[in-house]
C-alpha cells in the first residue's frame, strides 16, 4: 500500500497554459540519465515543493529550468511559450531563480544586490517593492551594508528579495532551509507563499525538509529515479525516502 | 638627490602605463574568465595603424581619433571572431590568446615591418618645467593626468551605471549574474571595445618613448603581469599599485644599477609580493563558502 501516486494518474490542473508547465523533462550528464522524464507544473500563485534525496537532481531540475544544465529532451513552458536554453533569456522571459548557495555578490552592498534583481527591465512594480520592504524589514535596514557580512538568514532574505523584485511569473528556490534557523526559515517560507498569492507569482521551492513543505506547499512533489510523483501525505516520509 | 625625485616622477608615469595594461588584462581576466596575452600586442598592432596613417599624409591627432574608432571595432572583431565561437574551456581560450599575440606580432611584421623600428612623434609636449630643481618632463605629468581621468571614469562607471554594476556581478559571479538576466556576452564584447582602445592609448604613449615596432609591448607586458600578481589578480585598484611599484622600482634600478637587471628586478618584487602576500597586496584568497 503505497500513498505515493504516479502524476499521471491525477487530473490536471484547469488552467494548463498558465504557469511554468515541464513536460517530459530529460538531463544527460555524460551518458548519465539524471532527470529521466520528469513532469510537473506551477501555476500562477501557486507554491510547489520539491522534495527528494541527495542526489535525486534537484538542482539539476531547477538549473535545466533556467539553461544553467543542458536539456537534452521535453519541453519547459512558462505560459505556453517555450523558454529559451541561455539562462538571461530564460531570466528575460520571467524566470527568477536562488540557486544552492545563495548567489550573493559579497562584495557588493545589499541594495546593488536588489538592483541587480531589476536587471531584466520590468515596469516599476511599487506595490512589489512595498509589499516586499514589509516581508523583510531586515533587507531594508541592511541597504548599505556589504552582503558578504550578512548572516546566513539575512542572505536569505536579500537573495528572495532580489528574486522578487523583478516581478517573476516563476520563482525557483533552491536549498530553501540551508542555513536557516527554524524561525527565520518559518518567516521567510509564509513570506514567500503569502507575496506569490498576492501578486500571481508561481514559487517552485526545493527543499530537505520534506515537514515544513508539507506543511506550506500547495502541492509536494517526490523526485526520485530522474522522475517525480505527487506526494500526498506529510506522513508517509518512510516510503518516500527508502523504498 | 634632484635625479632621484626625477627618475620616480618618471618611474611612476612609466608605472602608471604597466598599470594600465595590467587593469586590461586583469578587467578581461574578470568579466570575460581569461586573461590575454594578446593585449599588448593588440596595442602595438593599433598603433602601427595610426602611423600608416600619419605617414600617408593626414595629421597626427586625426589619425589617432581615427585609429581609435578603428580599436573599438578591433576589440569586438577579436572577441568575436576569435575568442567567442568555439567556446572550449578556459585553457583552450588560454591557449588562443597566446595565439593571437604571436599572430598579430607576425602580422606587423609583414605589413608595416620592412624598415622597423620607426620613429614616432609625440601627441604630448616634449620639454618640461623645473620644479625645486628638479625636472619635470610635461609628458610624464600629462600620462599621470590621463591615467587618472582614466580610472576615475571606471570608478563612476562600475560605481554609478548598470552596466558597471554588471560588470561587477559577472566579475564575481558569472553564473548568478547570468541568472539574474545579464547578457554576458554583450558584456563581454563591450568590455573587450574599451580592451581595444586603452591598448592604443598605451601605444600610442608609449611609441614615442622607445620606438614603434614588432615586439615593442614585450617588456611592458611582463611589467604587467607582475604589476597585476603584486597587486592580487582580483583586484583591479591593486594593478595601478602594482604598476607604479615595479615602474619606480625598475626605473630606479635601470638608473644606478644598469638596465641589465631591469626584468629581473620586476620579478623579483613579484616573488618578494608573492612569499609575504601570496594572493597580492589586494588580493582576496578564492574561498568558497556554503
Amino acid at each position: 500500500m503505497s500513498t505515493v501516486k504516479d502524476v499521471k494518474e491525477q487530473p490536471t490542473a484547469g488552467r494548463t497554459t498558465a504557469g511554468l508547465r515541464i513536460e517530459d523533462l530529460h538531463v544527460r550528464f555524460s551518458g548519465a540519465r539524471v532527470i529521466d522524464g520528469l513532469s510537473l507544473t506551477v501555476a500562477p500563485g501557486e507554491i510547489v515543493g520539491l522534495a527528494g534525496r541527495n542526489g535525486a537532481g534537484k538542482t539539476t531540475t531547477l538549473r535545466a529550468v533556467s539553461g544553467l544544465a543542458a536539456r537534452s529532451g521535453g519541453t519547459v513552458e512558462l505560459d505556453g511559450v517555450r523558454l529559451p536554453s541561455r539562462p538571461e533569456a530564460v531570466a528575460r522571459a520571467g524566470v527568477a531563480h536562488v540557486p544552492e548557495g545563495r548567489g550573493i555578490f559579497a562584495d557588493l552592498t545589499v541594495e546593488e544586490n536588489i538592483r541587480l534583481g531589476l536587471v531584466r527591465k520590468v515596469p516599476a512594480e511599487q506595490t512589489l517593492r512595498g509589499a516586499l520592504e514589509e516581508a523583510f524589514p531586515a533587507v531594508v535596514r541592511l541597504r548599505g551594508q556589504k552582503a558578504g557580512r550578512l548572516s546566513g538568514g539575512e542572505q536569505q532574505m536579500v537573495a528572495l528579495f532580489r528574486g522578487l523584485i523583478g516581478a517573476p511569473k516563476v520563482l525557483l528556490v533552491d536549498e530553501m532551509s540551508l542555513g536557516l534557523s527554524p524561525r527565520a526559515l518559518l518567516t521567510a517560507i509564509e513570506a514567500l507563499a503569502a507575496l506569490g498569492r498576492a501578486h500571481d507569482i508561481g514559487v517552485l521551492v526545493v527543499d530537505q525538509n520534506s515537514r515544513m513543505l508539507h506543511e506550506h506547499c500547495d502541492r509536494v512533489y517526490l523526485l526520485g529515479g530522474g522522475r517525480v510523483r505527487l506526494w500526498d501525505d506529510a506522513g508517509d516520509i518512510a516510503s518516500a525516502y527508502f523504498e | 638627490m634632484g635625479l632621484a625625485i626625477s627618475v620616480i616622477v618618471s618611474g611612476i608615469a612609466f608605472g602608471l602605463l604597466i598599470g594600465m595594461l595590467a587593469f586590461i588584462l586583469v578587467f578581461l581576466y574578470k568579466t570575460t574568465g581569461v586573461a590575454n596575452f594578446a593585449v599588448g600586442n593588440i596595442g602595438m598592432f593599433e598603433t602601427f595603424i595610426v602611423y600608416e596613417l600619419w605617414k600617408n599624409g593626414m595629421g597626427l591627432w586625426p589619425a589617432a581619433g581615427v585609429g581609435l574608432v578603428c580599436s573599438a571595432v578591433f576589440g569586438v572583431l577579436i572577441y568575436q571572431l576569435v575568442l567567442r565561437p568555439f567556446g572550449g574551456n578556459q585553457a583552450n581560450t588560454l591557449v588562443r590568446t597566446v595565439a593571437l599575440f604571436l599572430l598579430l606580432a607576425a602580422m606587423a611584421d609583414v605589413f608595416f615591418g620592412q624598415d622597423q623600428p620607426y620613429h614616432f612623434p609625440s601627441l604630448l609636449p616634449t620639454g618640461g618645467t623645473k620644479v625645486g630643481g628638479v625636472l619635470l618632463r610635461w609628458s610624464d605629468l600629462i600620462t599621470v593626468g590621463i591615467v587618472l581621468v582614466i580610472v576615475t571614469g571606471f570608478v563612476a562607471m562600475f560605481r554609478w551605471t548598470r552596466l558597471g554594476l554588471q560588470f561587477l556581478a559577472v566579475a564575481q559571479r558569472p553564473e548568478t549574474a547570468r541568472l539574474l538576466g545579464v547578457r554576458a556576452q554583450r558584456l563581454s564584447t563591450i568590455a573587450y571595445m574599451l580592451a581595444g582602445c586603452l591598448a592604443l592609448l598605451i601605444g600610442l604613449l608609449l611609441a614615442p618613448k622607445q620606438l614603434l615596432f614588432s615586439q615593442m609591448m614585450n617588456p611592458i607586458l611582463l611589467f604587467a603581469f607582475a604589476a597585476a600578481v603584486v597587486g592580487g589578480f582580483t583586484s583591479l585598484g591593486g594593478t595601478f599599485v602594482g604598476g607604479i611599484i615595479i615602474g619606480v622600482v625598475t626605473d630606479l634600478v635601470t638608473t644606478y644599477v644598469g638596465s641589465d637587471l631591469t626584468l629581473a628586478s620586476a620579478l623579483a618584487i613579484m616573488l618578494l609580493t608573492l612569499a609575504v602576500r601570496p594572493n597580492g597586496l589586494f588580493g582576496t584568497a578564492q574561498v568558497r563558502r556554503l
